[in-house]
């Protein structure tokens, strides 16, 4: 009797729950997924101003892909991109550093602390960090006026309105949200395994390169993912700091969405965007992967070679 | 300032390693060193731009980004009314300390136990502050003497706050979801939340434009009874990231408790609506309200989705400072921004106490943060 009465109240426990993720799913589709497959539909059209939303549909083509290759597009496209691999590069090296510092070398009382200015920083408004970079960046500046007299550079500054200016504040804006997911990676290794590897007779570079940096793998491409990707989007920095020099894909897309209301051809941009991001990253994982298993075709005839021995 | 703290807190590390070395380290580590030098300059490169924000919003001068070489705080006058300004802190202020209080109190008067509502007593108390100042409409109106500036903030307010409530809804209940009903569709959902998290934001933005300009009508219509529709949309798109962010957090947390304690509750013939309230919303109190705290920040500074999708009643304050950057950036903008980060490091600093109490390392705390 008992037993019959059970398993229904489970079962009213369990339909629910399922449905607990409904409201999001529906969320989801309607704000997310249906308005970026709009895009994508938008992105064979052709611009006709005269309707609320501004494509005419009528004749389907890939024109907009041609025209994003011709040679301005194309310029910015590369521009950006090397902005990216440059900034998401230079995050790792400056960034790797600290993370690994926090990891293994600090005290745990004072790394919740140097966690904290690591976090406060990256959490505190973009863009008011961006129109920050103008002060210290200004050509009539207080800096520009300290290293004038001190003879460092011979005119004012002249950073500002540059892709220099930009690649700058790129840096300095994602690290950042380099700096943590490279933390928690190295944070979750065992300390077992590195003194392991030591007393195994391995030394501190061949540790770091056989245990620490396999090991932190995830993190790095997390750290890469949350910035890499962003990065190329980004126009706020371009805007704030680029002027027109500075010009970076995200800016055109703004420009022909919100200027030119040209939709087609910067919803053609954004596909591209996205497919040129996805490149990247997979000729990312491919260096990465092909370098593994270089190196590990390498060991394995180290090994044998030093065995008999 | 920052850089002296800094500085201070790693010679004394350097200094408590040379005296206390633990024993398998046996000189002095020269790259410990190094790495710690690196580290500070590292953190002063981070901090140097918001401290000259900071310093400049005490500029003299007519200029943002041209230190004058005086301080002043006239901008501030300029950008708060100051007698209002005054008042809302201190209705705040007073809010907030008597909410604190009282929970002890009434625990020692009355012997009433309830650790779920003592322990919000006090956040709740300030957020009770905040609205009775909100709902003065006096100070609301007249508190910032720059219209637009002043319409801005409230705006950016505004929408994160609704975005945000809508994130922690949606997060909280799919978060659970992910927890305690995995099955066929956990693995899309999860595909779903992640291209959330990393697509590039000018792709969401451009097509919420889109989309909302095809359905400019009901709560998207620029004018909805009163209230300006674009602060909907605002609603609706800074939502989808903060919701993510909500999501993984809820999940996170209730992966490491397994399910026995709602059986209990369900087999002794607690409704499953009982149940849910009862222990599950408790277990995941602390993950929603950090959840809630991360997604007002992030939504307070989201730029690039309300730059193209607010109307014009609903600019908000990053909206506003990118359209002032066309000419000569007035300091108070820079007073303002102080406000704001005053505003993010308290939610940052609340949701780390938070996290913390509810048993989490400083590492776990990164992890929170560093979407992890």
């Amino acid at each position: 009797m008992t037993a019959s009465v059970v398993p229904p109240k489970r079962g009213r426990l369990r339909a629910p729950k399922f449905l607990l993720a409904g409201p999001s799913i529906i969320w989801y589709v309607l704000f997310f997924v249906a308005p970026i497959a709009f895009i994508v539909y938008y992105s064979f059209g052709t611009k006709d101003s005269s309707k609320l939303v501004p494509v005419d549909m009528s004749s389907p083509g890939f024109h907009n892909y041609s025209e994003a290759f011709s040679s301005t597009f194309f310029t910015t496209f590369k521009a950006t991109l090397r902005v990216a691999v440059t900034a998401t590069l230079l995050t790792v090296v400056i960034g790797f550093p600290v993370a690994y510092f926090l990891a293994f070398k600090v005290q745990e009382r004072w790394r919740a602390i140097l966690l904290a200015l690591v976090i406060v920083p990256s959490f505190t408004s973009f863009l008011i960090r961006t129109v920050a970079w103008r002060i210290p960046l200004a050509p009539n500046g207080t800096l520009s006026k300290w290293l004038q007299d001190w003879g460092v550079i011979g005119g004012p500054i002249s950073l500002l309105e540059t892709r220099t200016a930009v690649q700058i504040a790129i840096v300095y804006n994602y690290l950042g949200f380099m700096i943590l997911p490279l933390y928690v990676a190295l944070d979750r290794i065992e300390p077992v395994l590195r003194e392991a590897s030591k007393d195994l007779g391995a030394g501190r570079v061949s540790t770091f390169m056989r245990v620490t940096l396999p090991l932190a793998g995830p993190g790095i491409a997390a750290g890469v993912l949350l910035t890499f990707i962003p990065m190329c989007g980004d126009y706020v920095t371009a805007t704030v700091l680029g002027g027109a020099k500075g010009n970076m894909i995200g800016a055109l897309i703004d420009s022909e969405f919100k200027g030119a209301q040209n939709w087609p051809l910067g919803s053609a941009i954004a596909v591209l965007m996205i497919l040129a991001v996805l490149v990247m990253l997979a000729i990312g994982a491919i260096v990465v992967v092909g370098g593994q298993w270089l190196l590990r075709r390498m060991r394995r005839v180290d090994l044998s070679d030093g065995a008999p021995a | 300032m920052t850089a002296f703290t800094v500085g201070g807190s790693t010679r004394s590390t350097r200094s408590t390693t040379a005296s206390g070395a633990p024993k398998n380290r046996h000189k002095k580590d020269v790259l410990r060193i190094v790495l710690a030098v690196w580290c500070v300059i590292v953190l002063i490169f981070l901090f140097v731009p918001i401290c000259l924000v900071v310093l400049h919003s005490f500029n003299r001068g007519g200029s943002f980004s041209i230190w004058s070489g005086h301080t002043s705080t006239k901008w501030w006058g300029t950008l708060f009314d100051a007698d209002k300004a005054w008042s809302a802190a201190l209705t705040i202020i007073v809010f907030t300390v008597v909410g604190s209080l009282l929970p002890p109190i009434v625990r020692k008067t009355t012997g009433w136990q309830r650790t779920f509502i003592s322990r919000w007593f006090g956040p709740f108390a300030f957020l009770l502050g905040v609205v009775v100042v909100a709902l003065n409409t006096d100070w609301y109106r007249n508190v910032f003497k720059d219209k637009n500036l002043g319409d801005a903030l409230r705006n950016s307010f505004f929408a994160a706050i609704g975005a945000t409530i809508v994130a922690v809804v949606l997060g909280g209940l799919s978060g659970v979801a992910l927890a305690r009903r995995p099955g066929f569709w956990t693995k899309p959902f999860m595909l779903m939340v992640f291209l959330i998290l990393v697509t590039p934001e000018i792709m969401d933005a451009i097509a919420l434009a889109g989309w909302m300009q095809r359905f400019s009508f009901g709560l998207f219509k620029s004018s909805t009874g009163g209230i300006d529709g674009g602060i909907f949309r605002l609603w609706v798109g800074e939502s989808l990231y903060a919701s993510a962010v909500v999501t993984l957090i809820v999940r996170a947390r209730l992966a490491g408790i397994d399910e026995t304690l709602e059986e209990a509750a369900s087999d002794l013939g607690a409704t499953p609506g009982r149940a849910f309230r009862q222990i599950t919303l408790p277990l995941i109190s602390s993950a929603l309200v950090a959840g809630g705290l991360l997604s007002f920040t992030i939504c307070l500074d989201n730029t690039i989705i309300a730059e193209q999708i607010a109307t014009a009643g609903s600019t908000t304050f990053p909206t506003y400072l990118i359209s002032q950057l066309r000419s000569t950036v007035k300091p108070f903008v820079g007073s303002a921004a102080v406000v704001l980060f005053i505003v993010t490091i308290g939610a940052l600093a609340f949701v780390a106490t938070v996290l913390k109490r509810s048993g989490d390392s400083s590492s776990q705390i990164a992890a929170t943060l560093g979407g992890g």
